[in-house]
C-alpha cells in the first residue's frame, strides 16, 4: 500500500514538474511577443500617422458637414442643423480625436529618436504640428508643453497660451525641416502613402505647414512680413511636379474608401441629403467655371420658363463619363400646385442650382420642389445633387486631403498683395486657380480660356484684389472645409455670411471645450476660458489669433 | 489528499449572413454578406494536494488541513472572417470579396500558485473559533508576478449551551467572522503597444494602433474586507428559526481606472480608485406553522437591504472631488467621496437660469428655441438610484398525504430603471409618447395634430423678432402640428452680458404664440429623446410569482412493487405572474442581471417566459 502511494506521489511531481516548466508556459514567446508588440519599425509608423492625420482631415473636410455647412460648400436636405451651424452648440470632442493621433505620433517620435531614424523624427514632428495646430486653431488655448505626459506624472495637464502654442509649433518645425535635410535614413516609397519617399517633397510639405501657420497669425506677429518672406524663400509645394499632402483611396473596404462609396453609404440616403450650396453653385456659374461640371450633377427636373420645353428631357455626359438624364418642367401658373411654390422657385432656367444657404432643418420645398409624395424625405428634383464622381469609393480625382498645392500659392498671393512680400500677386493667383483646376481633371485649353476672361481678373485696390484671391481660394479649397474654415473666420472673405436665410445667425468662431475639460480638467479649463473675449466658453468668443 | 481536475473546452462556430442592405448594383463593387468562422479551445489543469488533522484533547477538539494548489490555464483562438462575399449566401472563405479577409489568432498562458491552511478548534460544542490563511503567486513573466496573503477568522458561541434555556429555546448561536480577501490582477505594465490594423490598408501596406495603458506606479492590491455579525435562533422545536445578519464590507483600493483627459495621452489609469463600504442587513425565516402526519406547511422568507457608498477616493483623482463617468452612453455616473453607489445621473448638463422667478426652467437658445448643455457638469440632474430598498423572498411548501404545493415568489421594493426600449420605441416613432407632449411631459409642449395637442404655426413674420421669424417661417408646415420646447430664451433685444440678465430680460417660450420658437413635433421629441433621459426612467418595484407547482408523489406501497422509487407527478408553472408598479410591459429585473456594469439599464432584453409544463420523475 505504501509503495502504491509512493508511486502516485513521484507521478504527480512528475506531471507538476512539467507543467510548471518555461516551455508550458510559453516564457519566450511571450517576450517575444511582448518585445515585437512594443515596438514597431518606421515604414509602419509613417504610413499610420499619414492614414490616420488624412482621413481625420478629410472626414472634416467632408465626411461630417459641420464644417463644409459652415462654409457654405455642402447644405442639408434633411436633419440640417449644419446648414446654420448647430454643431458649434455642443461641445465638439474633435480636440480627442486629434489627441488619439498625436498620441501615437508622440511615441512613433520617441521610437524612431532611439534608432536614429531622424527623417522620420523630423516627418511625424511636422505632423505632430499640423495636429496640435488643428488644436488650437479650433478651440484657443489647450494643452501643449504638458500634454502626452500622463506616465510622467502629469494627469491634468494646464492649457498653454495660444500665442505660446504657436511660437512652439514654428520653432518644431523649423527643428523638423532640420531633421528632414540632414536625415541619412530612406524613406519607403511604398509604405509613404503622401510622397513616395521622396524626402524633398516632405520638406517642401513641413515649409509649407510653416507658411500656413504664419498667415493664419500674421495679424498677431509685428513681423510676419520677414517671417513669410524667409518662409516664402524655402522650396515650397509651389511647382506643377510637386504633389499634394494628400493620399488615394484604395476602395476596397469601409476605411480605405472614399465616403461617398457603397463601402461606407451604400443606401443610406446620406448622398441625396447632402446638397451643393446655392452660394458656391452662383459664384462658379458667374464665372463659368468649368470645375462645376465635375463636381455637381445636373438637376433631375429643372424649371424652364418655356412651355415649349416642358416634359423634354436631355441627357448630359459629365467630364468623367457619369451620365444624367433631366427633364424640363414649365412653371406652370394655371397649376395650382405650382404656382404655390413660385415664392421658394429661386432659380429657373439653369441645369445646376444650390440649395438656399442657412435652409432649417428638414425643408422639403427648396427651390420649389414640389413632388414630395414622389420625393419623399429628402428627395429634391428640383436642386442639383453632387455629382457620381462623389459616389465612388475610389477614384483618382478624390483623395484625403491635407494641404494641396494651390492653397499654398493663394497663401502667398494673399501675403503679395497686403505687401508681406514682394512676389507678383497675379502670378501666384493664375497659378492657384492652374493647379486647382489641374487637380479636378480640367484641360489646360479650359483653363487658359477660363483665365482669360475679365471677371477672373485681379482689380488694381487691395481690399479689391484680396476679395478675389479670397473668392478663388474658397472654390479652391471645396473638400478641405477645415482649411475653408478657417481662412473664412480669419478674412471675413468671402463675404458669405449674410447668404440666404443665415441673416439672424452669427458665424461661430471656435469650438466650445469638451466636457470632460470643464468636468475634470477644471483648473486647467478656467485659465483658458479666462483668456477668450469676452470670457465665455462658447462658439463666438474670440480666442487670441482673432483677438 | 491528492486531485486534479482538467477542464477542457473546445468550440467551434461559423456565422453566416446571407445578404445585407446591399442594392444589387452595388454588389459587383463590394459585395454582400459575410462569413465567418471561429474556434477556441480552453484548458484548465486544477491540483490540489491536502494534508488533514483532527484531534480531539479533552473539551477540545481540533481540525486543521493545510495545502497547496497549482492551476494550469491554456487557451487559444483562431478566427477568419470574411467581411464581405462576393456570391451572396455561398460560405466559403475563398468566395470572400478583394480585401475583405481578417483574421485572428490570439493564446494565453497562466499559472496560479497558491498555498492555504485553515484551523477550527471547538471547545466543548459552545465556542468555535476558525482561521484561514491563503497566499496566492500569480503572473506569468518575471516582472508580471504579484503575491498576497489574505487571512479570516470566525468566532461562534452557541448561548443555549453554556447557559440554560426556557424550553421554547432550541438554539440561540452568536456568530463573528471577519475576513480579507485580496485580489490584484497580474502587475500590468505602463506600456505602448502597437497592433496592426485589420485590414490592410492596402495589399502592400500595413498600418498599425496603438494601445496605451497607463498603469499607476505605486499601484497596490485590493482587499476586500468583510465583517459580520449574527444570530442564529431557533425556537417552538424548530417551527420557528430566525436567522440574522449584519455585515459591513469594505473594498479597500478598489482597483479600477479612472478616467483621463486625452490630454494626458491616455484615456484612464489603471490605480486605487478608493474605498467602498456597504453596509447592510440580512435575515431569514422559516415558520412551519402546521405539521401533522398528514399535512405540513412551511414558510419561508429572506430579506436583504444594503447601501454601499464611497467612502474615499485617491489623492490623485479629479482635483475638483469628483468626476463623471460614462456609463450606459446616454447617462453617467459619479465618482466622489461620499457619493452612494446606484445613482445615475443625466448625459447631458442643461442650462437652465439660476436666479429669480424662472430659476430652474431650460434657458432655449436664442436662434431655434432648443435646450442647450451647460459647461458646467454639475448642471447634471440626478435620474435616481437604481439599488433597490430591499428585496424580499417568500417561499411556501404545503403537503397534504401524496401531494404538493409549491410557491415561490419575489418583492422587490424601490430602486430605478431605464428603459431603453422606450428610447428605441421612440426613436423609431413606434410610441404613443412621440404623438404628442402628452399631460405628464415637462418638457415640451403640441402634436402631430390638433386634436393631439399641436398648434396653429402663425402667420409669416407675426413675431416681433428677426430670429423667430426666421426658425417659424422656414419650418412650417401645411397642419396644425406647431410644437414648442418649454423653458425661456433671452430677449433677442437684449445686448448685455448673458450672466447679468434679470426676470423682465426673459421670454417664456410659448407664452405669446407670436413669439414662440416653434419646432416639428417630430424636432421636440427628439431633442426629448435625446437630452432627457429623465423620461424614461421608471420605478423597479415588483412582485414575481417565480414558481408554481402541485406534486403528488406516488406511495412506496405502490412503487416498491415496480421496483422504482420516489415517483413523482408535477404541474409546474414558471413566472406565472407578475406585477410592476410601473405598469409597464416589461420586466424591470432584466435590467438587473449581469453583473457589474449597467445595473438598472434595461435594454432591449426579452421579457422573461412563462412556462407551464407537467413533469415525471422517477428514481431506479
Amino acid at each position: 500500500m505504501k509503495s502504491y502511494m509512493k508511486k502516485i506521489f513521484v507521478i504527480i511531481l512528475l506531471a507538476g514538474l512539467i507543467s510548471c516548466s518555461k516551455d508550458a508556459l510559453r516564457q519566450n514567446d511571450l517576450l517575444q511577443q511582448k518585445d515585437a508588440i512594443e515596438s514597431l519599425n518606421d515604414p509602419f509608423l509613417l504610413s499610420s500617422i499619414i492614414k490616420k492625420s488624412c482621413l481625420f482631415y478629410q472626414d472634416r473636410g467632408w465626411g461630417i458637414t459641420v464644417l463644409p455647412g459652415a462654409v457654405q460648400y455642402t447644405m442639408r436636405n434633411y436633419q440640417g442643423g449644419d446648414n446654420y451651424y448647430s454643431a458649434f452648440k455642443g461641445l465638439p470632442t474633435d480636440m480627442y480625436d486629434a489627441m488619439d493621433i498625436l498620441k501615437f505620433t508622440d511615441s512613433a517620435i520617441k521610437l524612431s529618436k532611439a534608432r536614429g531614424s531622424d527623417t522620420h523624427v523630423g516627418i511625424f514632428t511636422t505632423f505632430r504640428v499640423l495636429l496640435f495646430s488643428f488644436i488650437t486653431d479650433f478651440y484657443g488655448d489647450v494643452y501643449y508643453s504638458e500634454a502626452l505626459k500622463g506616465r510622467e506624472g502629469i494627469l491634468y495637464p494646464v492649457y498653454d497660451k495660444q500665442a505660446d502654442i504657436y511660437t512652439g509649433l514654428l520653432q518644431e518645425l523649423d527643428g523638423a525641416s532640420a531633421l528632414i535635410s540632414s536625415g541619412k535614413d530612406a524613406v519607403s516609397p511604398t509604405y509613404d502613402l503622401m510622397f513616395a519617399g521622396d524626402k524633398t517633397e516632405w520638406l517642401k510639405f513641413c515649409n509649407s505647414l510653416k507658411l500656413r501657420l504664419l498667415m493664419r497669425a500674421s495679424a498677431k506677429f509685428s513681423d510676419a512680413g520677414s517671417k513669410i518672406t524667409a518662409v516664402a524663400a524655402l522650396p515650397l509645394l509651389s511647382e506643377s511636379a510637386d504633389m499634394d499632402a494628400s493620399i488615394d483611396y484604395v476602395g476596397t473596404n469601409p476605411v480605405n474608401s472614399w465616403v461617398g462609396g457603397s463601402n461606407n453609404w451604400a443606401n443610406s440616403g446620406e448622398f441625396e441629403k447632402r446638397r451643393p450650396c446655392k452660394s458656391l453653385v452662383d459664384v462658379m456659374a458667374s464665372l463659368n467655371d468649368p470645375r462645376m461640371a465635375v463636381w455637381f450633377a445636373p438637376i433631375e427636373d429643372p424649371w424652364t420658363g418655356n412651355p415649349a420645353l416642358n416634359g423634354v428631357s436631355f441627357n448630359t455626359t459629365d467630364p468623367n463619363g457619369y451620365t444624367y438624364t433631366s427633364t424640363w418642367e414649365y412653371i406652370d401658373m394655371t397649376n395650382p400646385v405650382i404656382a404655390a411654390q413660385v415664392p421658394n422657385i429661386l432659380d429657373s432656367n439653369k441645369v445646376y442650382a444650390g440649395f438656399v444657404a442657412g435652409m432649417n432643418g428638414d425643408f422639403k420645398n427648396g427651390n420649389g420642389h414640389w413632388n414630395t409624395a414622389a420625393g419623399g424625405t429628402y428627395g429634391n428634383f428640383k436642386v442639383s445633387k453632387y455629382s457620381k464622381l462623389f459616389q465612388e469609393n475610389a477614384y483618382p480625382l478624390l483623395k484625403a486631403q491635407i494641404m494641396n498645392k494651390d492653397e499654398v500659392q493663394f497663401i502667398l498671393a494673399e501675403a503679395a498683395a497686403k505687401g508681406l512680400i514682394t512676389g507678383n500677386a497675379d502670378t501666384y493667383y493664375r497659378t492657384g486657380i492652374r493647379y486647382s483646376m489641374t487637380r479636378w481633371g480640367i484641360s489646360d485649353e479650359d483653363i487658359t480660356t477660363y483665365l482669360a476672361q475679365a471677371s477672373i481678373t485681379l482689380p488694381g485696390d487691395t481690399p479689391g484684389k484680396l476679395a478675389k484671391i479670397a473668392q478663388q481660394k474658397w472654390i479652391a479649397l471645396f473638400s478641405v472645409a477645415t482649411e475653408a474654415y478657417l481662412d473664412l473666420r480669419r478674412t471675413k472673405l468671402p463675404d458669405i455670411f449674410k447668404n440666404g436665410l443665415l441673416g439672424t445667425y452669427q458665424f461661430p468662431l471656435r469650438y466650445r471645450y469638451p466636457g470632460n475639460e470643464s468636468g475634470q480638467n477644471r483648473v486647467a479649463y478656467d485659465a483658458g476660458v479666462a483668456t477668450l473675449s469676452p470670457t465665455v466658453d462658447d462658439e463666438f468668443s474670440k480666442i487670441w489669433l482673432l483677438q | 489528499m491528492l486531485r486534479s481536475g482538467i477542464d477542457d473546452v473546445n468550440e467551434n462556430y461559423e456565422y453566416r449572413q446571407s445578404f445585407g442592405d446591399k442594392a444589387l448594383s452595388d454588389r459587383s463593387d463590394s459585395g454582400d454578406g459575410a462569413f465567418q468562422t471561429n474556434s477556441s479551445s480552453s484548458l484548465l489543469i486544477n491540483s490540489d494536494a491536502i494534508l488533514s488533522f483532527n484531534k480531539t484533547v479533552g473539551k477540545f477538539t481540533v481540525t486543521a488541513n493545510g495545502g497547496a494548489n497549482y492551476a494550469y490555464n491554456n487557451s487559444h483562438s483562431y478566427s477568419v472572417n470574411a467581411g464581405s462575399l462576393v456570391v451572396p449566401s455561398l460560405f466559403t472563405i475563398s468566395n470572400v470579396f478583394p480585401g475583405r479577409l481578417t483574421a485572428d489568432y490570439s493564446w494565453s498562458t497562466s499559472p496560479t500558485y497558491s498555498v492555504y491552511a485553515t484551523a477550527d478548534v471547538s471547545w466543548n460544542n459552545q465556542f468555535f473559533i476558525g482561521v484561514t490563511g491563503r497566499n496566492d503567486w500569480k503572473g506569468n513573466l518575471p516582472e508580471e508576478k504579484i503575491h498576497y496573503f489574505y487571512p479570516s477568522v470566525s468566532a461562534a458561541w452557541v448561548i443555549s449551551e453554556t447557559f440554560h434555556m426556557p424550553e421554547v429555546i432550541d438554539l440561540m448561536k452568536l456568530r463573528l467572522g471577519l475576513a480579507d480577501v485580496g485580489n490584484g490582477l497580474v502587475r500590468s505594465r505602463s506600456i505602448d503597444t502597437y497592433t496592426f490594423e485589420s485590414p490592410d490598408w492596402s495589399n502592400t501596406v500595413k498600418t498599425a494602433n496603438i494601445n496605451a495603458a497607463l498603469v499607476d506606479p505605486h499601484i497596490k492590491p485590493m482587499h476586500s474586507i468583510t465583517k459580520e455579525a449574527g444570530l442564529d435562533l431557533w425556537l417552538l422545536k424548530r417551527r420557528l428559526m430566525l436567522d440574522f445578519t449584519y455585515f459591513v464590507k469594505d473594498q479597500n483600493d478598489q482597483l479600477g481606472g479612472i478616467p483621463l483627459v486625452q490630454g494626458t495621452g491616455f484615456t484612464s489609469m489603471t490605480t486605487n480608485v478608493g474605498d467602498v463600504r456597504s453596509k447592510g442587513y440580512e435575515w431569514g425565516l422559516t415558520l412551519s406553522p402546521v405539521r401533522t402526519t398528514n399535512w405540513n406547511w412551511d414558510i419561508s422568507a429572506s430579506f436583504t437591504h444594503y447601501k454601499a457608498h464611497i467612502l474615499r477616493l485617491s489623492p490623485n483623482f479629479a482635483p475638483k472631488g469628483y468626476i463623471f463617468a460614462s456609463y450606459d452612453g446616454k447617462t453617467v455616473v459619479k465618482i466622489a467621496a461620499g457619493e452612494e453607489i446606484g445613482n445615475i445621473y443625466e448625459q447631458n448638463p442643461i442650462l437652465r437660469v439660476k436666479t429669480g422667478k424662472y430659476a430652474g426652467m431650460p434657458l432655449l437658445d436664442g436662434d431655434a428655441g432648443e435646450f442647450q448643455n451647460s459647461p458646467n457638469e454639475l448642471d447634471r440632474t440626478q435620474l435616481g438610484n437604481y439599488n433597490p430598498d430591499y428585496i424580499l423572498g417568500l417561499n411556501s411548501s404545503l403537503r397534504y398525504k401524496g401531494f404538493t404545493l409549491n410557491l415561490v415568489g419575489s418583492y422587490r421594493k424601490g430602486g430605478k430603471y431605464i428603459s431603453v426600449n422606450q428610447q428605441y420605441m421612440e426613436s423609431n416613432g413606434r410610441a404613443f409618447t412621440t404623438l404628442s407632449s402628452g399631460p405628464n411631459n415637462p418638457y415640451w409642449k403640441g402634436g402631430r395634430t390638433p386634436e393631439l395637442g399641436g398648434m396653429p404655426w402663425p402667420a409669416t413674420g407675426s413675431s416681433t423678432y428677426d430670429n423667430i421669424n426666421n426658425n417659424n417661417d422656414n419650418q412650417r408646415s401645411d397642419y396644425n402640428d406647431a410644437s414648442y420646447a418649454k423653458g425661456v430664451f433671452l430677449n433677442p433685444n437684449y445686448t448685455g452680458d448673458p450672466a447679468k440678465a434679470t426676470d423682465a430680460d426673459y421670454i417664456v417660450n410659448g407664452a405669446d404664440p407670436n413669439n414662440t420658437f416653434y419646432q416639428f413635433p417630430y424636432n421636440s421629441y427628439g431633442d426629448v429623446i435625446w437630452n432627457f433621459t429623465s423620461t424614461r426612467v421608471y420605478d423597479a418595484t415588483n412582485f414575481k410569482m417565480r414558481e408554481v407547482s402541485l406534486t403528488y408523489t406516488l406511495p412506496n406501497s405502490i412503487t416498491s412493487k415496480i421496483r422504482v422509487n420516489n415517483v413523482n407527478i408535477s404541474l409546474i408553472g414558471r413566472n406565472v405572474f407578475q406585477w410592476n408598479a410601473s405598469g409597464r410591459h416589461e420586466d424591470p429585473e432584466s435590467a438587473f442581471t449581469g453583473v457589474g456594469t449597467n445595473q438598472g439599464i434595461l435594454r432591449a432584453t426579452l421579457p422573461s417566459i412563462r412556462s407551464m409544463g407537467f413533469k415525471l420523475a422517477f428514481e431506479f
